[in-house]
C-alpha cells in the first residue's frame, strides 16, 4: 500500500496538532490528533477491504491476435477490465508488454476503470522488431481511492513468437519440378576409404591390417572388406550479390532465396569432405576471394561469408533489362561478321559497322563482374571439379558467356539461377504475362542445360512459382487467369 | 451549493449531535466550534472538519477531562456516521472505536500521570503502528508477502 500525497497531508495534519497540543499544553488537541488518526487508519482499513473484494472480482483480459508473427509485423493485442460490483475505487490497467515489442503511440497500453465503472476495453497495435519468443507480463493493475494506492498483476500472460523474415518453402528445380540438385557422389572404383563397400575372401596381395576379424570368424575363412574410395570434388562458388540480386520483400530477396540453398551446398560439402571455396561478386567487381579448402575453418569462413553477404549499391544508371529472345549470341555476330568480310556491295557495307561491335561485345562481356569472378575461379579449378554460379536472369547475354567459359576448365557446372519475375512485387497480379516472362526464362535456362556439363536450375519461392504455373495452365486451357 | 447526497446525512445528523454536545458543554464557543466543523468538513472533508473544531474549541475554551471526553465522543460519532451507506461499515466502525479507545484513552490516562509530550509520542507511535500493520494484513490478504522461508530438505524416513 502506497499513500499519496492527500494520506500524507492527512498524517501531516494529525502531527501538527499533536505538536500544538504539546506546545499549547492542551490535551484537547492532542484527542483531536488521535481522532485524526482514527480517520486515516478508518480509511486505510476500508481501501485494505475494497482492494480485496476487487481482486478477487477483477477479470483482466490480454490476448494477441496471433501467436507468431514476422519482424517488423504489427499484432493487435486487446487489453480488457472487467469487474462484478462498482466500488468508489479507480482502476488502471497497463499491458505487461515485453522488451521486444513496441507501439506507435507514446503513451503505454493502459485502460481506465473510473469509480463507478464496470468494464473498459483497449485495442492497440504492438510492432514486433526482434525476432525470438517473447512472453507477456501479467498486466500491471493500479488500484486508488485517492488517499491509499496498491499495484497488483492480474491476468494472462501470451507469448508471441517472432520470426525473421527469411525464405519460406524453398524451389529448387527445372521447369517448375523439383529436383535434387546435390547428393553423395560415388567414386566408382574400390579402395581406401570409410564407406564399406563389399566382403570379399584373402589373397596373398593383401595386406594383414585390411582383414575384416568379425567376418573372417562368421565365415571361417580370412576375409578383407573393401571401402568407397575418396574423392576430390573441387567445387568453386561464385556467388552474385550484385544490386539487382536485392528485388523482393525484406528478407525474401533473391540473394536471400540464393544463399538458402548455397549454405545447404556448401553443408554437404563439407559432409562429403569436398574442398570448397568462395568468390562472391558485387556490382564494382569481385567483393571475397577464398581458394578451396577443406579444413572446418575454410567452411566456416564460407558459412559466415555468405551469412553476411549483402548486396551491393546499384552504381551510377541502372541496367537495362533487354528481352531474352532479341538478345544475338556471340556465335551468332561472329559468323555473320565473318560472312560479310571482303564483301563491298552496299548492304554488306552499311552492315559491316554493326557486327564489327563483336570485339566491343567480347570487352563488355569480359569486364562484367560475375565473368571476372568465374574467370578468377578457374584459377583454383581442376577437371574433376564443380563450378557453382549462383544469380539472376537479369543479363542473359554476360550469363551465356559467363557458363561458356566455366566449362572449358571444370568437370561440371551448376547454375543457381533465381527468375526476377517471381520476385518482383505485383508482377502476380497479371498471372498471363508473368507465365510468359517465366517462358522466357525457363528458355534460359533450357539454353543453358543444353550444354554439355552444364546444369542449370530455378530458385524461387514455392508460392510464387504456382501462381505462375497455374496461369499458364488455365491459358492452356483456354481460360484467363 | 450542491445538495448534500444520501449518503451524507447520517454525517449531517452527527454534526448535528457534536454542535449540541460542544454547545452543551463550552456554551456559544462550542456551539461555534460545532459549526465551523460542519462547514470545513463540507468544504475540505471530515480530517480538517476534525481538526478546526478542535482547534476553535481549543482556542476558546478551557474544559475539564470529562468535558474532552464527552467532546471526542460527538467527534467520533460524526466519524462512525460517516461510515454508514458504505460497504464495510461494521468492521470499519468496529476499527474507528477501537482506534478511538486505544489512543484518546491513551492520550488521556499518559497526560494525566506523566508528560503531555510523551502522550503525544504515544498517539502518534500508534497511529504509525496501526497503519504499518493494516499495510501488513493488505499483504498478506492480497498473497503480496514474498516467501522468504529457505526450501526444505527432503526428510527420509527410516
Amino acid at each position: 500500500m502506497f499513500p499519496t500525497r492527500r494520506l500524507w497531508a492527512t498524517l501531516a495534519l494529525a502531527a501538527f496538532l499533536a505538536v500544538l497540543a504539546v506546545a499549547t499544553a492542551d490535551v484537547l488537541l492532542l484527542g483531536g490528533a488521535a481522532l485524526v488518526g482514527v480517520w486515516v487508519l478508518v480509511r486505510q482499513y476500508r481501501f485494505v477491504h475494497a482492494v480485496t473484494e476487487t481482486s478477487e472480482t477483477l477479470a483482466i483480459e490480454q490476448s494477441v491476435a496471433h501467436s507468431s508473427a514476422r519482424t517488423g509485423a504489427s499484432v493487435p493485442l486487446t487489453l480488457a477490465a472487467t469487474r462484478d460490483t462498482a466500488t468508489h475505487l479507480e482502476l488502471t490497467v497497463e499491458a505487461g508488454l515485453p522488451t521486444g515489442a513496441t507501439v506507435d503511440a507514446d503513451d503505454p497500453v493502459a485502460i481506465t476503470l473510473e469509480p463507478g465503472e464496470t468494464q473498459a476495453q483497449l485495442t492497440a497495435d504492438v510492432d514486433w522488431p526482434v525476432a525470438g519468443t517473447h512472453r507477456f507480463d501479467e498486466a500491471t493493475v493500479t488500484v486508488s481511492d485517492g488517499f491509499a494506492r496498491e499495484t497488483l498483476t492480474v491476468g494472462d500472460a501470451p507469448t508471441v513468437t517472432v520470426e525473421p523474415r527469411a525464405p519460406r518453402t524453398i524451389h529448387v528445380g527445372e521447369g517448375g519440378d523439383r529436383t535434387t540438385a546435390y547428393g553423395d557422389h560415388n567414386a566408382g572404383r574400390l579402395g581406401s576409404g570409410l564407406e564399406p563397400a563389399e566382403l570379399r575372401e584373402y589373397v596373398p596381395s593383401d595386406k594383414a591390417d585390411r582383414i575384416d576379424w568379425h567376418a573372417t570368424a562368421r565365415l571361417a575363412t580370412l576375409h578383407v572388406r573393401e571401402y568407397e574410395s575418396e574423392t576430390d570434388n573441387r567445387t568453386m562458388l561464385v556467388v552474385d550479390h550484385r544490386s539487382v540480386l536485392a528485388t523482393g520483400p525484406t528478407g525474401e530477396t533473391k540473394l536471400d532465396y540464393l544463399r538458402d540453398v548455397v549454405l545447404a551446398l556448401v553443408a554437404n560439402a563439407r559432409r562429403l569432405g569436398d574442398p570448397t571455396g568462395l568468390i562472391t561478386v558485387g556490382d564494382e567487381g569481385i567483393t571475397f576471394r577464398l581458394e578451396p579448402a577443406t579444413t572446418p575453418t575454410n567452411y566456416a569462413r564460407i558459412r559466415r561469408q555468405l551469412l553476411d553477404l549483402e548486396s551491393t549499391d546499384e552504381p551510377g544508371s541502372p541496367r537495362s533489362t533487354t528481352q531474352l529472345a532479341d538478345r544475338l549470341t556471340a556465335d551468332d555476330a561472329l559468323a555473320k561478321r565473318t560472312a560479310l568480310e571482303g564483301d563491298r556491295d552496299p548492304f554488306a557495307t552499311t552492315l559491316q559497322p554493326f557486327y564489327a561491335r563483336r570485339d566491343g561485345y567480347r570487352e563488355r562481356i569480359k569486364s562484367e563482374p560475375l565473368y571476372a569472378g568465374v574467370r578468377t575461379a578457374q584459377r583454383y579449378m581442376t577437371e574433376t571439379g564443380m563450378t557453382v554460379i549462383v544469380t539472376d536472369d537479369q543479363n542473359p547475354a554476360e550469363l551465356r558467356e559467363t557458363v561458356q567459359l566455366a566449362r572449358r576448365n571444370t568437370g561440371a557446372v551448376l547454375v543457381l539461377l533465381a527468375p526476377t519475375v517471381l520476385y518482383e512485387s505485383g508482377t502476380l497480379a497479371d498471372a498471363e504475362r508473368a507465365y510468359e516472362r517465366y517462358v522466357e526464362f525457363e528458355q534460359l535456362r533450357r539454353d543453358l542445360s543444353r550444354l554439355s556439363g552444364v546444369t542449370a536450375l530455378e530458385v524461387g519461392p514455392q508460392d510464387r512459382l504456382e501462381t505462375v504455373l497455374s496461369a499458364g495452365r488455365t491459358r492452356a486451357r483456354g481460360g484467363t487467369a | 451549493m450542491t445538495v448534500p447526497s444520501g449518503r451524507q446525512w447520517p454525517t449531517i445528523l452527527g454534526l448535528a449531535v457534536l454542535t449540541a454536545v460542544c454547545a452543551v458543554v463550552a456554551g456559544p464557543i462550542g456551539a461555534i466550534a460545532g459549526v465551523t466543523t460542519a462547514v470545513i468538513w463540507y468544504g475540505l472533508g471530515l480530517p480538517y472538519a476534525i481538526a478546526a473544531g478542535h482547534v476553535v474549541l481549543a482556542a476558546g475554551t478551557d474544559i475539564g477531562i470529562a468535558a474532552i471526553v464527552a467532546v471526542e465522543l460527538g467527534f467520533l460519532a460524526v466519524v462512525l456516521a460517516s461510515l454508514v451507506g458504505h460497504p464495510s461499515s461494521r468492521p470499519a466502525a468496529g476499527v474507528a472505536l477501537v482506534s478511538a479507545v486505544g489512543l484518546i484513552g491513551a492520550a488521556l490516562l499518559v497526560s494525566t500521570f506523566y508528560a503531555l509530550w510523551l502522550a503525544a509520542a504515544i498517539v502518534l507511535g500508534g497511529i504509525a503502528l496501526g497503519a504499518y500493520g493494516l499495510h501488513r494484513y493488505e499483504l498478506v490478504r492480497l498473497g503480496l508477502v514474498a516467501d522468504d522461508n529457505p526450501a526444505e530438505y527432503p526428510s527420509h524416513d527410516d
